[in-house]
């Protein structure tokens, strides 16, 4: 079989003639016939050359693929969510989380009334960013202490809700456990008057807030 | 392909490579995989005739199974290979889940349709999807003289290529060879290009 990489035409072939160097042949598979090198190099293929009409075809098929055009691409979305199936694998295995990060409160302020709760005129809303998640909770309080609701939203709207667990602590102990359910929701009822700081693991990220304070 | 996604470091790993290196906890690894075959699990969706939401489920089954299975790929250097299979076999079942309602897939010509998506084909688009990662790889010059050559739907007349690229006419043949000489070199010698 002809040497690609060679500089020049290689011996004779069982047909005649020389074996045509890479870029005849590949002048024959774009059809410039105007070229008497490049019809004697076909007249070569066509006299039984089998290396160089496998030659032949093989620049032929490589030609035809960068013609086909490049394949489309997945979304972007699609692509995201596929990146993410390996970090879910880790946290359900249990391995370590592999980043620790400070929420930032971006959000602090009064909600509306909600006339289910009896002191709903105290209800806070917050937002923290959290690496690439967003935390949003709103803080109420009721007859038997204070309640928390909260969710983690992931940056991209498309994927799926994050998993994981979040903890309440004050002074240092853990007030309330919770798991995430399917919505990346969470609650945390009776909170007792104090300062608290929310900290847990979601997705990959280990995080912890800043400390806020629940009246009484 | 979205090179975004992947530095360029992390595309010379071969797919064996990439997998033993999910399998250790890279997920960089896994990134790397996706961004090199996701237009190729992509491709075998569309092809199946899938619109683009079935697509998307297909590709995150497909992913989904890759993940779960990627320690028992028996020939993790054929990564790309395996995952076609498998988005092939998910597309099949999306479009048994379709039954006989083709009239429900009004955005997908019936000749572009097709179900079975035999070897041949998987390994066609497999090498289209190389070739053009190859392409994108072998040099600016190379990579614009070649899409103009065989890309476009009119090839243009040499002296515009000429004008186009800023080279002389008499070039184009030789560089054009050149080009399309590097291209195979990557593609035999990387294996993953």
């Amino acid at each position: 079989m002809p040497d690609p990489k060679r500089a020049s035409s290689g011996p004779g072939a069982p047909g005649g003639g020389r074996h045509p160097r890479f870029r005849r042949l590949l002048d024959v598979a774009d059809g410039l016939f105007d070229d008497v090198r490049v019809r004697a190099a076909s007249d070569h293929v066509e006299s039984g050359c089998a290396p160089c009409r496998d030659e032949l075809a093989s620049i032929i098929a490589l030609r035809d693929r960068v013609a086909d055009g490049p394949l489309e691409a997945p979304p972007r979305a699609a692509l995201r969510r596929a990146s993410r199936l390996f970090v879910a694998a880790r946290v359900r295995a249990g391995v370590a989380v592999v980043q620790r990060v400070i929420a930032t409160l971006v959000m602090d302020g009064r909600m509306a009334a909600a006339p289910a709760l009896r002191s709903a005129g105290d209800g806070r809303r917050l937002l923290w960013t959290i690496g690439e998640l967003e935390l949003f909770a709103t803080l109420s309080s009721g007859s038997r202490g204070a309640l928390l609701r909260g969710q983690f939203l992931p940056a991209d709207d498309e994927a799926p809700a994050p998993t994981g667990a979040v903890r309440l602590v004050r002074d240092g102990r853990v007030a309330v456990h919770a798991e995430l359910d399917d919505d990346g929701e969470f609650a945390a009822r009776c909170l007792m008057p104090g300062t608290y700081v929310i900290e847990g693991e979601v997705g990959d990220v280990a995080f912890a807030s800043p400390p806020f304070v629940v009246d009484a | 392909m979205t090179p975004e996604l992947i530095p360029e470091a992390r595309a010379e790993r071969d797919d064996g490579a990439l997998v033993a290196a999910c399998l250790d906890g890279d997920g960089s690894a896994w990134e790397a995989l996706i961004a090199r075959h996701g237009a190729l699990v992509w491709a075998v969706a569309r092809r199946a005739g899938l619109d683009e939401d079935d697509a998307a489920d297909v590709f995150q089954n497909t992913w989904t199974i890759a993940l779960e299975e990627l320690s028992r790929v028996r020939e993790p250097q054929h990564f790309a290979r395996w995952v076609g299979r498998v988005a092939r076999h998910q597309s099949m079942r999306v479009r048994r889940g379709y039954g006989i309602a083709r009239k429900a897939l009004p955005r997908v010509a019936r000749e572009d349709i097709d179900v079975n998506v035999p070897d041949e084909e998987l390994v066609r688009i497999e090498e289209r999807g190389r070739v053009h990662a190859a392409l994108a790889r072998v040099g600016d010059r190379c990579d614009a003289l070649l899409r103009l050559l065989y890309l476009e739907t009119v090839r243009p007349a040499y002296d515009e290529i000429a004008a186009r690229l800023g080279m002389r006419i008499g070039s184009i043949g030789p560089t054009r060879a050149r080009c399309l000489q590097r291209l195979r070199g990557m593609l035999d010698g990387g294996g993953n290009a």
